[in-house]
């Protein structure tokens, strides 16, 4: 029994650890704009919560989804990391209008690059040998049509995919882990984060979180997300104008 | 450790709370929002629909009433979950770069969708996507797509609409939820048997024998959902006087056509998410022939299809030839050419198939087909580029410069007559 729970103890410190390696990339052009006073498009948040049901399936869930997205753009707001910096929030346009359209075509670009970045930036085993682990990558000509839609010169996106386990996944992790002294997979944390900079449609810094933790469902959790999420943002204003 | 008595107490303990829990998380599936009762009659399994054998009795078990799609359900319930999930995946469609936006294709697909879904029309969005794949789709929010591939498939309107009822049988009877709902009790049981088998210290391989079982019923009840959804498709054809042979003409040249292609492999029928085809096609066919006798007049509509579909033909043959393989596009081509509409266009095709290849005689072949297309009706003007690229490649460079030299002066204006040009400035 012993031995049994000093596995299941190595598996959640590990799991738990896996957090805290640096999760960001700045891109070289990042550092010639540390400092700025212009506009940053918040695109809106791209963000799905579901339930995980004892037997491992993920449950949708609408309401939590939803409430999510508030508690981002909220936290973002209070955040300290980002105050004095000069956001614009983007709101969804009117369904299926070309402004939706737009919009949607963007952030399903973003995810597209993201995918990318995570690949290839992340994983060793699918490392280009021209970029290794560094930040070069763009979404092309495409970004320039938002800067002149929003007026803004930078854009923030969020794309976040986090499950929550069921009270019947709970009940049944634990007792897996007494009896079997195995860890069962609970609720995971997915998604990443990227500022890009609108005139040329480089990514100038991308982090992302994959973890046990973190809670968007209730607005007094939602800060820790946030910090993790932003992790190494690279962006402070200059006040010299401010 | 514990006492003997104490680990059986536990044991109970903790068993007692899990199944709790898991029906806790059941009941939250089965009660809030939509009631199970309100779906009708239950999904009938294989052996249940095999005994239906009057007109009266099909309609009696197929009865619009059991059609009931959702209105937008409340965020609060998994079915709202399901919703906000196809909302998401909705928003990728519509942005797709496969969408065909052509207004009158549109207009005509969607009359068709509406004379079959009749009043539940306004919670259906349709999308016509370029895809090369027999096959249309309804999510549970009314997402409809339906491909080019079957468009391009159909003969006439009748095999459009049964395809589209099938579906519509999906969306009507919110299939999605019953099976998400289904998935999610059956993986829930074979959670709590794995625990207690064990707990009980029973052999390793009972557990995956309790998967696989699992696994089967899962299947087994989307195999149900497919006859279940053929059954209504029919009765929505029956209801608008359409074709009743049309859904069992669908799938016999669908079958066909994957045998030519090679396509057709062994299907292990306690392992699918459908039927066996042909068993499909067979009860299709038997549920339309004791149909058949009620209904006076039955539609095909095969001209006014022609009308719409036969002006973007080409467009969807092109990406059939681009994305599928040979024998595939060869195979679908010559059931075109045995059906005999505007044969020129579908011998240039041909001849593409085979200048596009890596064979050897490809050029050769390709010329033969090109010729034949000429000689037919409806070849499209491309045919002499065509016809002089691959005479190029076998190094007849005055028939080549002939060839575009027609084709130039059919289409001086195409927009690649100035590559053409160079081409053959280059053949001086």
């Amino acid at each position: 029994m012993v031995n049994r729970c000093r596995w299941a103890t190595i598996a959640l410190v590990s799991a738990s650890l896996m957090g805290c390696q640096q999760t960001f990339r700045l891109s070289e052009k990042t550092l010639a704009l540390s400092r700025v006073n212009q506009k940053i498009a918040v695109m809106p948040p791209d963000v799905e919560l579901s339930e995980l049901t004892m037997g491992g399936v993920k449950v949708p869930n609408a309401v939590w989804s939803e409430q999510a997205k508030t508690y981002l753009l909220d936290g973002i707001r209070k955040s300290p990391a980002f105050k004095n910096l000069d956001f614009v929030e983007i709101q969804p346009p009117p369904q299926n209008t070309p402004e939706d359209r737009f919009i949607l075509s963007v952030q399903k670009l973003h995810t597209a690059v993201g995918d990318e970045i995570m690949l290839h930036s992340y994983n060793p085993a699918y490392t280009l040998p021209t970029k290794g682990a560094k930040l070069d990558w763009s979404m092309g000509p495409l970004a320039k049509e938002l800067r002149h839609r929003t007026n803004a010169k930078h854009a923030l996106f969020i794309h976040v995919n986090d499950t929550y386990s069921s009270s019947g996944r709970v009940a049944y992790a634990i007792a897996v882990a007494i009896f079997a002294g195995v860890a069962i997979p609970g609720g995971q944390q997915q998604g990443f984060a990227s500022l890009v900079d609108l005139e040329t449609g480089d990514v100038v810094w991308f982090n992302n979180i994959a973890r046990n933790a973190g809670d968007l469902r209730s607005p007094g959790s939602v800060q820790e997300t946030v910090d993790a999420l932003f992790a190494g943002f690279p962006l402070e204003r200059d006040c010299k104008s401010c | 450790m514990l006492s003997g008595k104490w680990q059986f107490r536990l044991f109970f303990f903790l068993a007692a709370t899990l199944a709790l829990s898991a029906c806790a998380d059941d009941k939250k599936y089965f009660e809030v929002g939509l009631k199970d009762s309100e779906l009708g009659k239950p999904v009938m399994t294989e052996a249940q629909t095999a005994s239906i054998f009057s007109a009266p009795q099909i309609l009696e078990t197929y009865r619009l009433e059991n059609l009931k799609p959702a209105a937008r359900p409340s965020k609060e319930t998994d079915e709202g979950g399901y919703w906000f999930s196809a909302d998401k995946h909705e928003q990728l469609v519509r942005t797709s770069g496969n969408l065909i936006k052509d207004e009158k294709l549109n207009a005509y697909v969607k009359g068709i969708i509406c004379r079959l879904a009749g009043p539940y029309c306004p919670g259906i969005r349709l999308y016509i996507m370029r895809i090369p794949q027999l096959n249309a789709n309804v999510m549970a929010n009314g997402t409809t797509q339906v491909w080019s591939g079957l468009l391009l498939r159909s003969r006439d309107e009748a095999e459009l609409a049964a395809v589209l009822g099938h579906e519509f049988g999906h969306y009507l009877r919110r299939h999605t939820l019953q099976s998400q709902r289904h998935i999610i009790e059956q993986t829930n049981m074979a959670t709590l048997y794995t625990l207690g088998a064990f707990l009980g210290g029973a052999p390793a391989g009972s557990v995956d024998l309790m998967n696989m079982a699992t696994n089967s019923s899962i299947l087994a009840f989307s195999r149900n959902h497919e006859r279940e959804a053929d059954g209504y498709g029919l009765r929505l054809l029956y209801e608008n006087k359409y074709d009743l042979s049309a859904p069992s003409e669908v799938w016999k040249r669908a079958i066909d056509e994957g045998k030519r292609a090679g396509q057709d492999g062994p299907l292990n029928p306690y392992s699918s998410t459908h039927p066996p085809d042909l068993e499909r096609q067979a009860e299709l066919k038997r549920l339309a022939d004791v149909l058949s006798p009620t209904l006076i007049s039955q539609d095909k509509g095969r001209e006014r299809y022609l009308e719409h579909i036969l002006p973007h033909r080409a467009s969807f043959l092109e990406v059939e030839i681009t994305k599928n393989p040979q024998k595939a596009s060869l195979a679908l081509l010559d059931i075109l050419i045995e059906d005999g509409v505007r044969l020129g266009e579908l011998y240039y095709f041909k001849g593409e198939v085979f200048r596009r290849s890596a064979k050897k005689n490809g050029a050769e072949e390709a010329l033969k087909f090109y010729k034949k297309a000429i000689e037919a009706e409806g070849a499209p003007v491309e045919v002499f580029r065509s016809m002089a690229l691959a005479e190029l490649s076998l190094q007849k460079k005055e028939e080549a410069k002939r060839n575009f030299d027609i084709y130039l002066q059919k289409a001086p204006s195409a927009s690649d007559a100035q590559i053409v040009r160079m081409q053959m400035e280059a053949l001086k």
